[in-house]
């Protein structure tokens, strides 16, 4: 998902912010950045072919609300930096501490906490008599 | 028609590329014959295996350019090897030979894996600075310098990063963690940054992108899966192994218990099994090391034979169409 900076801007500001026309954000933004207003309202055109903003029509003009919450996007995010290859098996730029099959069920998990606990009590128990 | 030293490379480039073709069929159906075997030899092993496979056609097919090479043709080796297989007119090359297709194929398909393999990278690249921009990624902190924190409830960690690997690790992981455990995944992460792990992948993929889909995959998942069993060993060297192979189930919980509704992250990433694989590493490491003599004796057989096969396949070919 490419976003551009003031795209990211943008959406960032209709998330604390939802419901406000193109000049609103137009004159938040040229707070932080000399934009026009013809290029904040192309952002918010980009972002709302994107699926990222809904508008609603109020007299002339739009007032705009981010589509999806700023959690669920960073989840998408982490999805995007490792999917292109992991959905193929071919992971390459992420190397995760942990990743878990849809398909690993709470008893596999189960059974491995149970195999970890058996070697802790083995161990123990060599240590004891080795003590001996 | 091409006459002259630009014919001589171009017939060489064949040559590699005929050698390249030949050896990574050979190595594939030796790969499918020897697969269930790999997993009972030491990780350092399987790591050379698959690094030899994937880099098998390249160095195979270098090799027997060079033995096809007029460049030692005043050597003895080469008067030997000449008597044996041989390159029909060197100096002679036409671009639309099936010598000169097998070349044009061979860059098409090379600059198409660059094109798809790079602009894959590039959104990943572009994700993780988008990631940082609206998670508030902590650069850092006093405990874990060089570590990216962030601002999100979804358990998990990761390094990325292909020349300047970055580890982060999200909010969510780290409350639901104690300071060991989490230490633990940190470790983990730090090993997997030291090794330049998102390289190696990154190289490895490409490399074996020559191979059958089905092959590639596997080597794709194996070499994954060498690389946790490598950093999980670097951790175990500071913590018990079984506090390492604890963590790694109770962060495997966690990322099944958060809803797949807000992300289904890393949940593809491995098989199911892959997590059982690295905690019985780590219980009961597998530490049958393979003598390096047998895969290289295996190599130089296979270049034997690829030398072989060039020449024939050579003769086949010319056999029913010709340079011209």
């Amino acid at each position: 998902m490419f976003l551009g900076e003031l795209e990211k801007q943008v959406l960032q500001y209709l998330w604390t912010s939802p419901g406000v026309d193109v000049k609103r954000v137009h004159a938040e933004l040229s707070k932080q950045r000399d934009s026009s207003l013809n290029t904040v309202q192309s952002a918010l055109e980009r972002l709302f072919k994107k699926g990222l903003l809904r508008r609603e029509k109020q007299g002339h003009a739009y007032l705009y609300f981010a589509q999806i919450e700023r959690g669920d996007l960073i989840a998408k995010l982490i999805d995007s930096v490792a999917s292109d290859f992991v959905s193929k098996g071919e992971s390459s730029l992420v190397a995760a501490f942990s990743s878990v099959s849809s398909e690993m069920d709470e008893a596999q998990l189960d059974k491995l906490e149970k195999l970890i606990e058996r070697q802790r009590k083995q161990l123990k128990k060599g240590d004891t008599g080795a003590d001996k | 028609m091409l006459i002259s030293d630009i014919a001589v490379i171009m017939n060489l480039i064949t040559i590699a590329l005929l050698g390249f073709l030949v050896s990574a069929l050979l190595l594939s159906i030796t790969w499918r014959l020897i697969d269930k075997f790999v997993d009972s030899y030491s990780i350092q092993s399987q790591k050379v295996l698959i690094l030899m496979w994937v880099s098998g056609p390249w160095i195979l097919g270098l090799m027997t350019m060079l033995f096809f090479s007029p460049i030692f043709e005043n050597t003895a080796i080469y008067r030997w090897v000449d008597n044996v297989v041989h390159w029909h007119s060197f100096y002679v090359f036409q671009l639309d030979s099936w010598h000169g297709v097998t070349i044009i194929l061979f860059t098409l398909f090379s600059l198409a894996l660059i094109v798809i393999r790079g602009s894959g990278l590039y959104r990943q690249g572009d994700a993780l600075l988008t990631l940082s921009h609206f998670s508030n990624t902590v650069r850092g902190s006093k405990c874990y310098p060089g570590l990216q924190i962030i601002d999100s409830n979804i358990p998990t960690a990761f390094t990325s990063g292909l020349f300047r690997p970055v580890c982060y690790v999200s909010k969510g992981l780290i409350e639901n963690l104690t300071d060991s455990e989490l230490n633990i995944v940190v470790k983990h992460e730090l090993a997997h940054a030291r090794n330049k792990d998102p390289l190696s992948k990154t190289l490895i993929a490409f490399l074996s992108a020559y191979y059958p889909r089905k092959l590639a995959q596997g080597f794709n998942a194996k070499y994954a899966l060498v690389t946790e069993f490598i950093a999980d060993q670097s951790t175990a060297t500071v913590y018990a192994a079984e506090d390492v192979a604890a963590t790694l189930v109770k962060v495997a919980r966690l990322q099944k218990a958060f809803p797949q509704r807000q992300s289904n992250t890393s949940q593809s990433y491995f098989g199911s099994h892959d997590i059982t694989h690295r905690v019985q590493q780590l219980l009961t490491p597998t530490n049958k090391p393979m003598p390096l003599i047998v895969p290289i004796a295996f190599m130089s057989a296979m270049l034997c034979l690829t030398i072989f096969t060039v020449d024939a396949t050579h003769h086949l070919v010319e056999s029913i169409f010709t340079h011209s």
